[in-house]
Formats: C-alpha cells, sequence, structure tokens
C-alpha cells in the first residue's frame, strides 16, 4: 500500500520534473518536444532531451542505486547505521576524484572515484573479518572516512584555485551533470543491481541470521562478499563520479521504507526501496531546481542532509528499539 | 548416514589448537550429547564440522558405507548437515515463514510441532528467546533429514521451552535423523536417557572434551555422576 503512494508520488514528481522549468513551455509545445513529433522547436527538444530527461533519469537512477546501497551494506554488516556515507565508502571516491582532478591526473573521473571506493571497501571488508562487532567496523569505516577527508583537505591545501573550484562544486553534488548516455548508464546499472539482488535475495536474506548461520544454510561467504563489494564499488564509485559524494540517500532510504512496510525480505523490500530512493532524490532535487531558479543555489548535498536528517530523526523517534 | 570425523584437528589456528586429532564416527538415528567446560573446545568443534570454522587438518564426511557427502558438494552438503546456534539470530525482521522458506516447506513444520505453526507470520525478533530457538530447530530441520549440530541450544531457554525442544530433537532422531548437540543441561541428559528405547540408546553416545580429546562417558550417568565429573 505504501509502496503503492510511493508509486503515485514518483510518477507525479517525475511529471513536475520534466513538465517545470526557467524556460516555459504550453502543453501542446511540452508534449510535441517530449514525442519528437510534429514540428518541436529545437529549443524545446534540447531542453527535454538533453536537460530535463537526463537530469530526471539520473536523480531517479541515482536515488534508487543508493538506496538499494543502503540495505545491501545494512544488511551485509547487520547494522542499521552502515551506508555507503558512513562507512568512509563515498569519501574514498572523492579522495579518488581529488587525486585526479587536483593532482592533474588524466584519469576519467568515473575511474578514478570507483578505484577509490573499491579501495576503501576492500580495507573496511577485510578489516570486517578481524572485528567481531559490527560496531568495530562501522567505528573503523568512521576513522577511515576521517583519514580519508584529511588527505582531501590537504590535497585541497596544494592545489591550484582553478581545480580548487572545479572540486568543490563537484563535492557539492548534483543530478543536472549528467549527459543523456551517463543518465541511461545509470538506468542499466539499476538493471544489473535489480538481476543481482533476485538472484541473491535467499543469499541476503540468510545473511541476516548471522555469517554461521548463512554459511551453514548454503551461502558462500567469500563469493557472496566478493560479489556484495563488487557491485558497491562499482555502484558507488559510477554514482559519485557523475553526482558527487552524496551524502544521507543510502543511510536514509532504507529506514524511511522500514517505516511505512512491514515486509523484510529482501526480495519484498527491493520495490519499496527503489521507489523512496527515487521519491527523496527527486524531491530533493525539486527544491536545487527551484532556489535555482530563485538565484539562491542551494547545494544538492546540503539539501539532502537538511531535508534526510529530520525524516531519518521522525523515523527513528517512532522505533526506539526494533533495528530489524 | 554417520557422521565421521578423520584426523580432525580443531583450533583457531596451528599453534592454538584445541582439540585432535580426532577419528570418531557419530552413527546415524542416534542422539549424540557433547559435554565440557567453557573454552574445552566444543563450540569449536562443532562449528568445524558443520564448515563454519575451517579445520587445521583432517575430513569431514557423511557417509553409509556406499555413499558419502562430503563439504566440498556444498548444496548436498547443506541437505545433510544443519546447524543450530546456541542463541538465536537477533534483530531479525524476517517471519518465522519466511526463515523456513530459505531451508524447504514451511508447511512440513505442522507435522513436528503443531504449535509452532501459530508464529509463522510473526517476526522473528518479535518472539521470546525460546520461541525463536524453538523455529531455528524447525528450521535446521527443514534444511536436514540427516544431521542436526546445535551448539548449547538450550542455553537461554527456560524449562518448559528446553523440554520442548529436546522433545522436537527426540522426534527427529525417532525419524532415523543423527542429533549432535553439546549442552549444559545435565538434568535433561538423564532424563533422556532413562525415557529412550534400547534400540536409540545402543546408537547414542556421550561424551566429554578434556584435554584436547573425545572421552567416552556411559549414557547412564545420573546428574550427580555427570556434575561431578565436570566440576
Amino acid at each position: 500500500m505504501a509502496t503503492l503512494c510511493a508509486g503515485v508520488v514518483l510518477t507525479c514528481l517525475t511529471f513536475l520534473h520534466l513538465r517545470w522549468g526557467e524556460v516555459p513551455m504550453g502543453t501542446a509545445e511540452w508534449w510535441e518536444a517530449l514525442c519528437r513529433k510534429g514540428e518541436p522547436s529545437a529549443l524545446h527538444t534540447t531542453i527535454l532531451w538533453e536537460v530535463r530527461l537526463p537530469r530526471t533519469l539520473t536523480a531517479i537512477s541515482a536515488g534508487v542505486l543508493l538506496g538499494w546501497l543502503g540495505m545491501l551494506l545494512q544488511t551485509w554488516f547487520r547494522n542499521p547505521l552502515a551506508g555507503p556515507g558512513v562507512l568512509g565508502i563515498t569519501s574514498g571516491g572523492s579522495l579518488g576524484v581529488a587525486l585526479a582532478v587536483l593532482t592533474g591526473l588524466t584519469l576519467p573521473t568515473w575511474i578514478a572515484a570507483s578505484a577509490g571506493c573499491l579501495t576503501v571497501l576492500v580495507l573496511i571488508a577485510v578489516a570486517a573479518r578481524r572485528f567481531v562487532s559490527p560496531v568495530t567496523t562501522l567505528v573503523f569505516g568512521l576513522m577511515v572516512s576521517y583519514a580519508v577527508g584529511s588527505a582531501v583537505t590537504l590535497l585541497q591545501a596544494s592545489a591550484s584555485a582553478e581545480s580548487l573550484q572545479s572540486f568543490v562544486f563537484w563535492g557539492m553534488g548534483t543530478f543536472g551533470k549528467a549527459t543523456m548516455w551517463q543518465a541511461t548508464s545509470l538506468g542499466a546499472l539499476v538493471l544489473a543491481c535489480a538481476l543481482w539482488m533476485l538472484r541473491r535475495a535467499g543469499w541476503l536474506d540468510m545473511w541476516t541470521l548471522g555469517e554461521d548461520m548463512a554459511q551453514t544454510m548454503g551461502v558462500p561467504p567469500a563469493q557472496f562478499q566478493g560479489e556484495l563489494l563488487l557491485l558497491a564499488g562499482v555502484v558507488v564509485g559510477w554514482v559519485t563520479s557523475l553526482c558527487g559524494p552524496l551524502a544521507f540517500l543510502g543511510l536514509a532510504t532504507p529506514h524511511v521504507h522500514k517505516f511505512f512496510s512491514k515486509a523484510r525480505s529482501h526480495r519484498a523490500m527491493m520495490g519499496g526501496v527503489a521507489m523512496w530512493g527515487a521519491v527523496l532524490a527527486l524531491l530533493s532535487d525539486g527544491v536545487v531546481r527551484v532556489t535555482d531558479a530563485g538565484g539562491a543555489h542551494w547545494p544538492l548535498n546540503a539539501v539532502l542532509a537538511l531535508f534526510g536528517a529530520p525524516v531519518v530523526v521522525a523515523v527513528l523517534w517512532k522505533r526506539t528499539h526494533d533495528w530489524s | 548416514m554417520n557422521l565421521k570425523a578423520s584426523k580432525l584437528v580443531v583450533g583457531h589456528s596451528p599453534e592454538h589448537v584445541l582439540l585432535g586429532p580426532l577419528d570418531h564416527v557419530w552413527k546415524a538415528g542416534g542422539m549424540h550429547l557433547l559435554l565440557g567446560g567453557n573454552g574445552s573446545g566444543k563450540s569449536s568443534l562443532l562449528r568445524t564440522l558443520v564448515q563454519a570454522l575451517p579445520a587445521l587438518s583432517g575430513h569431514v564426511s557423511i557417509s553409509d558405507g556406499d555413499h558419502e557427502v562430503k563439504p566440498e558438494f556444498r548444496s548436498k552438503w547443506t541437505k545433510s548437515m544443519a546447524f543450530v546456534s546456541s542463541r538465536p539470530p537477533q534483530q531479525v525482521g524476517l517471519t518465522v515463514k519466511e526463515v523456513w522458506a530459505l531451508s524447504g516447506n514451511p508447511s512440513d513444520v505442522e507435522a513436528w510441532h503443531p504449535d509452532l505453526m501459530r508464529l509463522a507470520n510473526s517476526r522473528l525478533s518479535e518472539l521470546s528467546d525460546g520461541q525463536a530457538q524453538q523455529v531455528m530447530v524447525a528450521r535446521a530441520m527443514l534444511q536436514s533429514d540427516r544431521w542436526l549440530v546445535l551448539d548449547e541450544p538450550t542455553a537461554f531457554l527456560d524449562v518448559k521451552a528446553q523440554r520442548r525442544l529436546w522433545q522436537m530433537l527426540e522426534g527427529h532422531v525417532a525419524r532415523g535423523g543423527g542429533v549432535l548437540m553439546a549442552t549444559h543441561d545435565l538434568w535433561g541428559v538423564e532424563r533422556w536417557a532413562q525415557a529412550q528405547p534400547e534400540a536409540t540408546l545402543s546408537r547414542s553416545s556421550l561424551a566429554v572434551i578434556r584435554e584436547g580429546a573425545l572421552g567416552e562417558l556411559p549414557l547412564h550417568s545420573s546428574k550427580e555422576d555427570l556434575s561431578e565429573l565436570l566440576a
């Protein structure tokens, strides 16, 4: 039911995002440009197909991917506070990009970000095997995050003003930089991620019962964690390189979904988490676009935290002890 | 099919061997009880047998002479060997039915423990430890109709829940399955041994782990004798 509502909201938001913009269009013109039939104006077609559509698709895909990733990481570490941001994975991506942008390496951003994310993930996965408690793992992730953060600061301190500026802008996060093919590639990643989760839904559910239990139930731990690691690294890397280091979405989305829905098996949660991830991303980007139009230019990351934090607090307020 | 350990060495590292080399056969259709103080290596032995802890050396297999199931054949192995830990998993939001469905057909539980079916739509996290542990034993029975390995499954349970759990295991043994269980429940051991027919007892065993080796004890030991022995 709640997922259905989220679906309706998502549809409305998608429509608004495509329909509304700084350049006004009549309904008929808009429709012609969207369907590319009749004789749409070149300006309108360009705006729809090269600005609004990629931006909307990027927001939806990134929201879905980060929501799923939050869910997967929370399952993997059996910790409700896990998420790409908290575990330092996103900052790993930042470091990668900082190294590439600030030191002038001619490396595509997505490779730099993915490499950074994967490095941190491997670090955390190795550490998680050693630490008995998931809380320790989380603290470790936070420490990695701080250390990586200060490495980025050091790089910034010695960078040129020009590269510094481009890095700072990247760090604020945006859904608006991706081209149509990049947005489509995010969509493809959503599909790949969905297929993997459907295939491994049983393993994921078993993993929630504990590592020993999962292992004796037939989950090969090395293979399972290897696949998760690769998936998380590629997804966070790709999203981070296109949209910047997005705070919050990954951690918050599963909790928002769990607040509205009772189902806890991964197969049942996939749809809802995806919906809420996309809704939260579109809502935040809506605020960004409205402030952009008003000349205030709020960065996406600020909006995400500003609106996301109270939502998560509200959710947690209602569930004082049951983390499941 | 019997559970067999061959030259099995148990421990966390070669410098810190807990047990072995161990050659032992646990007979199918029997209840095998394992005693031993904290830190004796009971849990490590069980976790090694179910492959949650890698053996330092040696092998584990399930065989009846003609057929042999080895842990390397993961899907066959998991159908012959299931594990129950001392504490049911905490903070699991899956429903009982969903947990069972991971290992088999949930409606099979009806025949073993009809009362448990009432919990089918509850979340695991909403149950008491006693209820959850019975759910986990039922899950293990869905996974494997051969061997169940349990690590002090009654440690956190009250008397009533302990009795239900013993009953479930007795049922599994009566159907021809094997049970290997570490326990501190001396009272339960004594009561169980007194109630069993000779045929079951002839396939069962009681052993204690001491100084890195497995020592057999008479099945009809009284709980006073056993506590004396373990003290």
